[in-house]
């Protein structure tokens, strides 16, 4: 029968505890860094997520338990993931813009700010085009929309790249859309209907980001983050409500953006190529995705045959072990599969101007 | 030969071993081999060899041998 | 909620400090109301209901069953209890709905059939109070996936609960990073590389399916007694002892001692409450009573696990296995007398190995996603080598080796500790020392920890 657990050993705890977390919070800043991520806000104005130029303009984002991948952002004043400035001038900018709409694929925290596709894309046409980048974490195809107003209304694009990856046409249902500041799609007796789910800041957010514990623990681990676990039925990729979603968008993308050449980039299935075998579901979601593309006039740029014949030429990834994010390599393949097809889809997939104007919202 | 001798030669016969000599406080734990599967057997044993009978009550009451001792006597005598 | 979340760090605490500083005759209308928050928190809210019907039927009829006049009317009042209980758990259970709906209910469930059935027995006295009661069902350490309690062992801890002493405090701390430890780095690493094999076994043969089995055999134990660990290690603090679940089992050398060390609460359930009375009832059939009744134990065993031909062939296999082991067993013994065999050490290695892959075998279909997947691996398993290198590509090389040490360290730590007094040297030991070793520990967890899919194995159960 050994001693109790008396008060003052309770007492102490709390201060044994403290020490404790003084030497891992000093781990997670100087030995392993935890990553660092913009500050996110919420343009009234525009009714538009993006990140908050005031605060953290630069930061070293990190992932995995050893912070194995490791790479700077760099936010410009617009708001948005990307070392250049976006210039306007007089409400047009100088140049014809491509404008690279999509989520974390495109914001691409996990490489360096200037070794994106989208840089690649900036260095072969920066000659005749500006190259902007419009990427928010989370983002879903019902958002890619939302933010393809606010480009169309800023910027005045010649071409618009829109990036699908795993996921997005499925989850811009309202029913498991739950990033606030987004728009989702739902059904009502009308047709679609858009709802934006309100943004609201908290203090918890905010505490979370002073400490590095807390920083690893939910951005390089992955815990205790509420999120939308991916739907796990692939079939359901090509089913009725995937296709309805994808005609209300792009029809709207067309409507909306007359005189327009649109590029939807679509990834590949690469889990499914690394094991060797792509499943009957996401074939049937790249013809839907053809098909309503060619529907609307946009030109789709399929990266599942390169990739494919690339992996099994070299069995070289395009992400990184742990994370699905594309690296380096698969960015610089995506650039070149775009160029490659660049020709091709500005003789196709141009919006004639003689669309009707779009509908005020 | 009294009921403790007689419970003896069983528990010999049963577990296949001449050096067993039971006493009260033995449990399931000192007679090797002694495991709920040849529980039944040794039970059967003391059953047609006292013509008695067990319930599954009473098997679950018993602690040692000296239970086992006690309720066999109190079986016989009635 | 469940032991590996945000919310169960943020609780414990605020319980213990709650616990500590109540009066004693407060203290478990304190831990009932604690209960009933964790399983609300799962936010199925039909399952406090589930709790409760249980709880106050199984209640009624113990003491129903205590004042019947005749040994007829007290029999009848058991099965009527049984049965009760049974079919509130087979409609949760059996009835296809989401999976996770009867979390918790086959484990009180069995706590209030042996309840009762000891009543019946006159081995243990009907418990008056409710609240005891109830909170012998509803205590949130077991909770969730166990240990299956005997009324006669946890009731009477409940009527006397005070927090657990100095040396109480320090070790459940310890069992709980322990099993932390245990799941998080060990199982849910081991998962990585046993989940992709087993959601499609058509793409691999041979080799690739010996492996992965063999990889799951050790995942569901860390991952289980991970749990235990943490729940032991839970209730150790609130001073509540409770049982043993797992004693090396892959170190049995025979099926019957594999049960006698894999989760001991529920084989132990079984034993007592399906096995000997059939065997009992049936003796005289002699061996063949015997081994009927172990079949139908084991058949029963695989049942409560899941409505699956999977589990049903599971237990069917054990329950085979131990039914052959009653004929063969005094035929055995006498080989190995003849072959000077008794004793030898390599004996023991070899029944050892022979046991593991029995109960690998049965794995297989415990462990497939439906019975053709687990035909197809046992069918497939000596397919050879072919696949080595899609294996070395799916699982590399980092993740089997941070595995292995860890299960090393743990190994080494366990057989540490039962050679010297290492608690006692560790905690002589200055605070800053100590404190580097608590780091130590969690930054482990932390940084080499698999943080993917999460939840424990047997909550499904």
């Amino acid at each position: 029968m050994g001693s109790e657990v008396s008060l003052g050993y309770l007492l102490r705890l709390p201060l044994k505890l403290a020490a404790l977390l003084v030497l891992l919070e000093a781990s997670f800043r100087w030995i392993i860094p935890a990553a660092y991520t913009p500050y996110l806000c919420f343009d009234e104005k525009e009714s538009i997520l993006r990140y908050d130029p005031s605060k953290l303009r630069v930061g070293l984002y990190t992932h995995g338990g050893l912070a194995e991948i490791r790479a700077r952002w760099h936010i410009n004043s617009m708001g948005w993931v990307n070392a250049r400035e976006y210039a306007i001038s007089n409400g047009r900018p100088a140049k014809p813009v491509i404008a690279v709409i999509g989520d974390s694929y495109v914001e691409a925290f996990q490489v360096d700010s200037d070794h994106d596709f989208a840089s690649v894309l900036r260095t072969e046409l920066g000659a005749t085009y500006e190259v902007y980048t419009f990427g928010m974490s989370g983002a879903e195809l019902s958002q890619y929309l939302q933010m393809s107003r606010y480009v169309r209304k800023a910027f005045h694009p010649q071409v618009l790249i829109f990036v699908l990856v795993d996921g997005d046409v499925l989850g811009s249902r309202l029913a498991t859309g739950n990033k606030p500041g987004c728009v989702y799609f739902s059904h009502s007796t009308s047709g679609m209907v858009e709802t934006l789910i309100p943004y609201a800041g908290s203090t918890a957010k905010s505490l979370y980001r002073k400490m590095a514990l807390l920083r690893y623990i939910r951005l390089n681990r992955g815990l205790w983050v509420p999120g939308v676990s991916p739907s796990g039925d692939r079939s359901l990729d090509a089913g009725k409500d995937a296709h309805e979603i994808i005609d209300y968008a792009f029809a709207c993308i067309r409507r909306e953006n007359p005189g327009c050449t649109v590029l939807m980039v679509v990834d590949a299935p690469r889990r499914d190529i690394y094991r060797g075998k792509i499943p009957k579901s996401n074939i049937e979601y790249r013809a839907l995705v053809k098909s309503v593309s060619l529907q609307n006039g946009f030109h789709m740029v399929d990266l599942s045959d390169a990739m494919a014949s690339l992996y099994y030429a070299n069995h070289v990834k395009f992400d990184f072990d742990g994370n699905y994010h594309w690296n380096e390599h698969g960015h610089q393949v995506i650039a070149e599969q775009i160029l490659e097809e660049w020709p091709r889809s500005r003789l196709r997939a141009r919006i004639p101007r003689s669309v009707a104007a779009p509908e005020a919202r | 030969m009294d009921v403790k001798e007689q419970l003896n030669l069983i528990f010999r016969e049963v577990f296949d071993d001449d050096a067993i000599a039971i006493t009260p406080q033995m449990t399931a734990n000192d007679v090797e081999g002694w495991d709920s599967l040849s529980h039944i057997t040794l039970i059967v044993a003391i059953e047609i060899k006292f013509k008695i009978e067990f319930n599954r009550k009473e098997l679950r009451g018993f602690k040692n041998v000296g239970d086992l001792l006690n309720a066999i006597s109190a079986k016989i005598k009635t | 909620m469940t032991f590996n979340s945000l919310e169960f760090f943020l609780f414990m605490p605020v319980v213990y400090l709650a616990y500590y500083f109540s009066p004693d005759r407060f203290r478990w209308m304190l831990l009932l109301a604690a209960s009933f928050i964790f399983y609300a928190a799962l936010k199925v809210p039909y399952l406090l209901g589930v709790l409760l019907l249980v709880a106050t039927a199984t209640y009624a009829f113990g003491l129903w069953l205590d004042r019947a006049p005749t040994p007829q009317a007290k029999y009848r009042l058991l099965w009527a209890g049984v049965v009760t209980n049974i079919l509130i758990l087979g409609v949760l259970k059996y009835i296809p709905f989401h999976a996770f709906v009867a979390i918790g209910v086959s484990f009180y469930v069995f706590q209030a059939i042996s309840y009762l059935i000891d009543v019946h027995d006159e081995i243990e006295k009907p418990e008056p109070h409710f609240g005891y009661f109830l909170l012998y069902l509803a205590f949130f350490p077991k909770l969730l996936q166990g240990p299956i309690e005997r009324a006669g062992h946890l009731i009477p801890q409940l009527k006397v609960l005070r927090p657990g002493d100095l040396q109480a405090f320090r070790s459940g701390m310890w069992m709980i990073v322990g099993g932390l430890f245990k799941k998080v780095v060990i199982a849910e690493r081991l998962a990585l590389l046993v989940d992709p094999v087993y959601s499609n076994v058509q793409d691999y043969a041979g080799i690739s399916l010996l492996l992965a089995t063999y990889v799951y055999a050790f995942q569901i134990y860390y991952d289980f007694s991970g749990y235990t660990d943490i729940a032991l290690g839970t209730a150790r603090l609130f001073g509540v002892d409770l049982t043993e679940n797992f004693h090396s089992p892959y170190s049995a050398t025979s099926v019957a001692d594999f049960w006698r060390r894999w989760h001991i609460s529920f084989s132990r359930w079984i034993l007592d409450y399906i096995f000997k009375p059939l065997q009992m009832r049936w003796r005289d059939w002699q061996s063949w009573g015997t081994a009927s009744a172990l079949v139908v134990t084991f058949l029963a065993c695989g049942l409560w696990h899941g409505s699956s031909w999977g589990f049903l062939i599971w237990g069917g296999l054990h329950g085979i296995y131990m039914a052959s082991s009653v004929f063969y067993n005094p035929y055995q013994k006498r080989l190995d007398g003849v072959l000077g065999l008794k004793g030898s050490p390599y004996l023991r290695l070899w029944r050892i190995l022979v046991t593991f892959n029995l109960v690998c075998l049965a794995w297989i279909f415990f462990r497939a996603s439906n019975l053709k997947d687990a035909v197809f691996v046992a069918t497939h398993l000596f397919g050879g080598i072919g696949d080595m290198s899609r294996l070395i590509d799916l699982w590399g090389f980092r993740e089997p080796f941070v595995a292995l040490i860890s299960m090393g360290l743990l190994a080494l730590l366990s057989f540490l500790s039962k050679r010297q007094h290492l608690a006692e040297a560790f905690f002589d030991r200055p605070f800053w020392a100590r404190c580097l070793v608590y780091y130590g520990v969690i930054m482990y967890l932390l940084v080499l920890g698999s943080f993917s899919s999460r939840a424990f194995v047997y909550v499904r159960f």
